[in-house]
This record gives C-alpha cells, structure tokens and sequence, in this order.
C-alpha cells in the first residue's frame, strides 16, 4: 500500500511537470502563430497526454516493470509508445491542419528535438555528478592509504 | 555451549580456543564471526579455507541463499549470511548495493548515477554492479560522508 501510494505521487508530480513543459511549449506556439485564445478542450487535452505521457516515462524509465534494459532500448521503448499517443492526441484534438504535411514534419521534428535535449541534458548532468563522485573517490581512497588505514 | 573467560595480565595476545566434538557449520560460522573482528575473512574455495583480508574482498553477494566472496583472483564461498556480513563490515566501508550484494566502498573505482534513480558502481577490477533504486540511498549517504571527510 505504501509502495502504491508513493508510486501515486511520483506519478502526479512527473505528470505535473510534463503538463507545465506541454503548457509553456504550447504557449510559444500561440506567441509565433498569434494566437490569444486558448480552449479548455486544449488544456484538457494537453492534461490526458501528461498523465498519460507520465506512466509512459514510468513504464520505460524505472524499474517499476522493467527491470534491466540498456538505456539506448528505454529510449527507444519510449518514442516508439510516447511518439504515437502524442500523435494521436495531435490529430483528434486538431492541434495543427491535419492535410498539411509540412505541419506534421515541424511536428515530429520538434519532438524528435525536445527528446534529444533532455537526453543530452540527462547525460551531461550524470556525467558531471559522476566525475564528481569519481574525484572524491579517489581522493577519499589516497587520504585512507596516507592514514594506512 | 559452555563460555569461559579467562583473564590474566600475563597473557600478551588474547586467543580464543574452541573445544568441540566436531567443527560444524555453526562452530565454523563462529569462527568466522571471530575473524570479522580482526578484518580477516573466511573464505572456501575447493574445501580449503582461506583467510581474507577485508580490503582485498571487493563485493559479496548471495546466490542460492549461498553467500560468495568475490576478490580480484577468486570467488569465495562463506559460512556467514549476508545479513551477518552487513552489520560486521558496515563500519569497514561496506554498504548495501541490493537485495543480494554489498560492496566494498574502498574497492569502488568510479560510480554514475542512471535514469530511474539507479546508480552503476564499477569495482577495480572493471565489474560493473547496478545499486537499484531501493538501496542507492545507502551509496548517497555514503559519497555524502566523503564529501565531508575529504573537504574537512
């Protein structure tokens, strides 16, 4: 139970932040299109594919179902799944003339954009944190030796 | 089990004696007990009995309710379960990695957090070992500790 309830919360606030991301993105593309106006339908469309989004993140990104798999496959699990529930949404919702092609483009290329970020993003920040680590390690493992302990 | 204790100032090194009809597998986890305080290991390799040093065991791990040893040459076999091996080490660096591992901090050559809140230890001797999600507290705490002790 516990287990569930914390899981509960991590989803909300996972799925939170993905809203907050999905808002500010739609935003910028209300301020390059001119647009003034936003609709509920919009906002609780754009709250479904968090929530849904954020189980997607879960499924693929913790151990929570998948126990061990190389971070390149979660990757790639997770476009093959996030991309077409994005897309759907897209086209059920009319976020974008669906008989242009060129809108579609724009929008897989700025999903394909916005995930090669955040997993550059992901990547320079672990690799930070682990060179950190990895100095005082080393540092810890000398200041041992000189003590000859 | 009879204990006695013998105290004398004569006596320059203390030495346990244990008299018994027949080294079971309790005398010998005793025996390893014992052995922990001196930060030796018992270790069975091909029925011959090995004393360890401490700092030479790189991780120990459990497989088949059997508890191993594992140092840079040989894998090990020991009397004791995990459980015992934690709470003796844990003040000589070890910590808890997972449900069936502890790691030697000492031998740990680099660590990386991962996504999903793991994080992947690499020993010495190249051997990488995942600390799950559950246990990666106890490495958190731990680099925390040095970041003190290195920066005191």
């Amino acid at each position: 139970m516990k287990r569930f309830l914390k899981g509960l919360v991590a989803w909300k606030t996972s799925a939170c932040m993905i809203f907050t991301a999905a808002v500010l993105i739609y935003l910028v593309f209300c301020l390059i299109y001119d647009t003034r106006e936003v609709t509920t339908v919009m906002l609780w469309g754009l709250l479904g594919v968090s929530v849904a989004g954020s189980l997607i993140q879960a499924l693929c990104f913790s151990d929570w179902i998948i126990k061990k798999l190389r971070y390149t496959w979660r990757s790639l699990l997770f476009v093959l799944l996030f991309l077409p529930m994005l897309s759907l949404a897209a086209w059920r919702l009319e976020w974008f003339p669906m008989d242009q092609s060129g809108a579609w483009i724009l929008f897989i290329g700025i999903f394909f954009l916005i995930f090669l970020v955040m997993t550059l993003g992901f990547e320079i920040y672990f690799r930070i944190t682990g060179r950190k680590y990895d100095g005082l390690i080393g540092q810890y493992r000398k200041q041992k030796e000189d003590e000859g302990d | 089990m009879k204990i006695t204790l013998h105290q004398d100032p004569a006596y320059r090194e203390t030495e346990v004696i244990i008299h018994c009809a027949q080294a079971d597998e309790d005398i010998l986890r005793l025996v390893a007990m014992l052995r922990v305080y001196q930060k030796k290991l018992v270790g069975i390799l091909d029925g011959e009995r090995h004393l360890l040093d401490v700092k030479d065991v790189l991780y120990i791990d459990t497989v088949d309710k059997k508890t191993f040893l594992y140092t840079e040459k040989a894998v090990f076999q020991s009397a004791l379960r995990l459980y015992e091996l934690e709470e003796s080490l844990k003040d000589m660096d070890f910590f808890r990695a997972g449900r069936s591992a502890i790691l030697n901090f000492r031998r740990v050559r680099s660590v990386r957090p991962e996504l999903g809140r793991r994080w992947l230890v690499t020993m010495d001797n190249g051997e990488q070992i995942w600390v799950s999600r559950q246990y990666a507290g106890a490495l958190k705490d731990k680099l925390e500790q040095v970041e003190r002790s290195v920066f005191q």
